[in-house]
């Protein structure tokens, strides 16, 4: 029963996707264009990336808040690393991510903070590191060596190298949370963490393996950031994390954690990073003028209403 | 695909407010709007009652809206208050077209800049107003409501508790008193940048609650805790910087005595 109404709220997100790029694609010229299709994966495979890790995190009842600012770190670690090439920059920015992670699961698992202060705790302190390492300015990247060619190149002049990349991440944690009993010790623990621990499921280490996870696919993005934008931003990623909750919610994953899908997730993703998408085309055929103040502004109403069909869809559900 | 289900959670106790900062921008954004305006300029009195009161009213709406999806639509507080953290820096863009208001006007800047017995005005509405909150939250039936459904929201349901109502209050006391924090900013600046305006304020708001004592599952108030919390993180950051040590290893401290207020917290409780 419960499952039925899930999967239509999950087939609801898909369908919401298809309408959407159907409606661009009837609408406007250019909007199934080469440039703009890889343009779009380009940009979105770093909230891609932190929503999925945020999913997991969501997953067992926790929260993430540090992802904006830790991809903001790793972006200005692998800038200052980029002269050695991509080969060393991008295992330093996820270090950087996976160092913040481990950080977060030390404080949670180790001395029980609640998720919210420890990862707030993390959001400072990366943001506070990413501005001393760069200095207080942006970090150019050295474009002599091969370290932009993730975030510029495309496979076949059509999918940047970075929503591959991303794509990898979602089928591991896919993978894992829907074939693996890591997976199940997840979901068991946002259902009940205290049933879970007592039933001899291992929640230690699958509370540290979320937060991990969220650290590395944070550093991910911010190597994609430095990558296929060209330097390292230490003021970027404020908002990020708010970004990737919403993407979670919309996506049909309840904050209190013990169900969720990982794929409606990327949908969630997709579907933000379309509606704005959309209104930049339509922006662009001069029927409407928003102001880039306006982009909040519908963000915001966008959330509400997935709040608002959320209320009424989860009410219902019986217990079984 | 099948979930494991366990039993479905009590709504976690407590709730948290994360658009104080954008509902300051938003009020920050109305003040100089309404007295700039033509019609304030004609009746100056009228038009400076009106753009201190409009933008508290406004402010209070953003709460009630807050409340409301919070205390009758069964939304998370971190859900429901991430809308206006969005959207709500955004519509005080909108108001202002991203500009920034520059004004000259003495009553409204004595609001940020005046003194009152050699102290600022603005440091007396902040003792004033947590007098009255901690009176309020001690000796009224409010508070005592309060109190009890941060405790345990279903014994104080049980005990006819109007627990919506309570909420709601709650919610619109917040935005109310984020609303005034952001005229006193923009008073004490004589500017209103919408864009900056109490920004990552929410996370200041939430630290100095939570060095003050307040626990955040909820429960227990310290109002003067709170006061203390929010002095001692500004002195701390303007002490740190007074010794020449940057503003970013200032984040880092603050962090890092967020963590141990936590962990002492839990400590004294285990």
């Amino acid at each position: 029963m419960i499952g039925t109404l899930l999967r239509q709220g999950h087939l609801a997100v898909w369908v919401a996707l298809a309408v959407l790029i159907l409606f661009g694609t009837l609408r406007y010229d250019n909007f199934a264009s080469a440039y703009n299709l890889s343009s779009f994966l380009g940009y979105n495979s770093m909230f891609i990336l932190i929503s999925v890790g945020m999913c997991l995190v969501i997953m067992t009842g926790g929260i993430d808040l540090s992802v904006g600012t830790v991809a903001a770190l790793a972006s200005v670690v692998a800038a200052m690393l980029s002269p050695l090439g991509l080969a060393v920059a991008l295992p330093a920015g996820m270090a950087a991510g996976l160092a913040a992670g481990a950080l977060n699961a030390a404080m949670i698992t180790g001395l029980r903070l609640p998720p919210f202060m420890a990862t707030l705790a993390t959001m400072l302190a990366a943001k506070g590191a990413a501005l001393w390492l760069a200095d207080n300015r942006t970090v150019p990247v050295d474009w002599t060596s091969d370290f932009t060619a993730l975030g510029m190149n495309k496979v076949a002049d059509l999918l940047p190298w970075t929503i591959l990349v991303a794509l990898v991440a979602v089928v591991i944690a896919w993978v894992v949370v829907d074939r693996t009993p890591l997976g199940r010790t997840i979901l068991a623990i946002g259902g009940n963490a205290e049933a879970a621990h007592l039933m001899g499921l291992k929640t230690r280490r699958a509370e540290v393996f979320v937060y991990l996870f969220s650290g590395a696919c944070a550093g991910l993005a911010g190597v994609f950031l430095a990558s296929g934008y060209g330097a390292g931003q230490p003021l970027e990623g404020a908002g990020w994390e708010l970004a990737a909750i919403a993407a979670v919610v919309v996506g049909g994953t309840l904050l209190t954690g013990g169900m969720g899908s990982v794929t409606a997730t990327v949908a969630g993703a997709l579907l933000f990073g379309l509606v704005f998408n959309l209104l930049n085309f339509e922006n662009g055929r001069g029927t409407i003028s928003l102001s880039a103040n306006w982009q909040s502004v519908i963000r915001g109403a966008f959330l509400l209403i997935v709040i608002l069909l959320q209320a009424r869809l989860a009410r219902p559900v019986p217990k079984t | 695909m099948r979930w494991p289900q366990g039993h479905p959670h009590d709504p976690p106790p407590g709730g948290i407010d994360l658009s104080v900062g954008s509902v300051m921008a938003v009020a920050g954004a109305l003040a100089p709007i309404i007295f700039l305006s033509d019609w304030a300029t004609a009746n100056p009195g009228l038009g400076l009652a009106a753009s201190i009161a409009v933008p508290l009213l406004v402010a209070a709406l953003c709460g009630l809206f807050n409340g409301v999806l919070i205390a009758l639509l069964g939304v998370q507080p971190i859900i429901a208050t991430l809308i206006f953290f969005i959207s709500g820096r955004g519509i005080a863009q909108v108001l202002t077209n991203g500009n920034l208001q520059t004004f000259t006007n003495p009553d409204f800047t004595w609001l940020g800049t005046g003194r009152l017995l050699g102290l600022p005005v603005q440091g007396w509405i902040a003792l004033a107003l947590t007098i009255t909150i901690a009176l309020v939250v001690r000796r009224s039936l409010y508070g005592r409501y309060l109190l009890s459904v941060g405790g345990n929201e279903r014994a104080a349901t049980l005990a006819g508790v109007p627990v919506a109502r309570v909420k709601i209050t709650t919610y619109v006391i917040a935005a109310t008193l984020a609303g005034l924090a952001g005229m006193i900013v923009v008073a004490q600046n004589s500017a209103s940048d919408a864009a900056r305006i109490g920004q990552l304020m929410e996370l200041d708001a939430i630290a100095a609650a939570v060095v003050g004592g307040a626990a955040l599952s909820g429960g227990r108030a310290p109002i003067f805790g709170a006061l203390l919390g929010a002095v001692f993180i500004q002195l701390m950051g303007y002490t740190l910087i007074a010794n020449g040590i940057s503003d970013e290893m200032t984040l880092i401290v603050t962090a890092a005595i967020i963590v141990l207020a936590v962990w002492l917290q839990r400590g004294a409780r285990a």
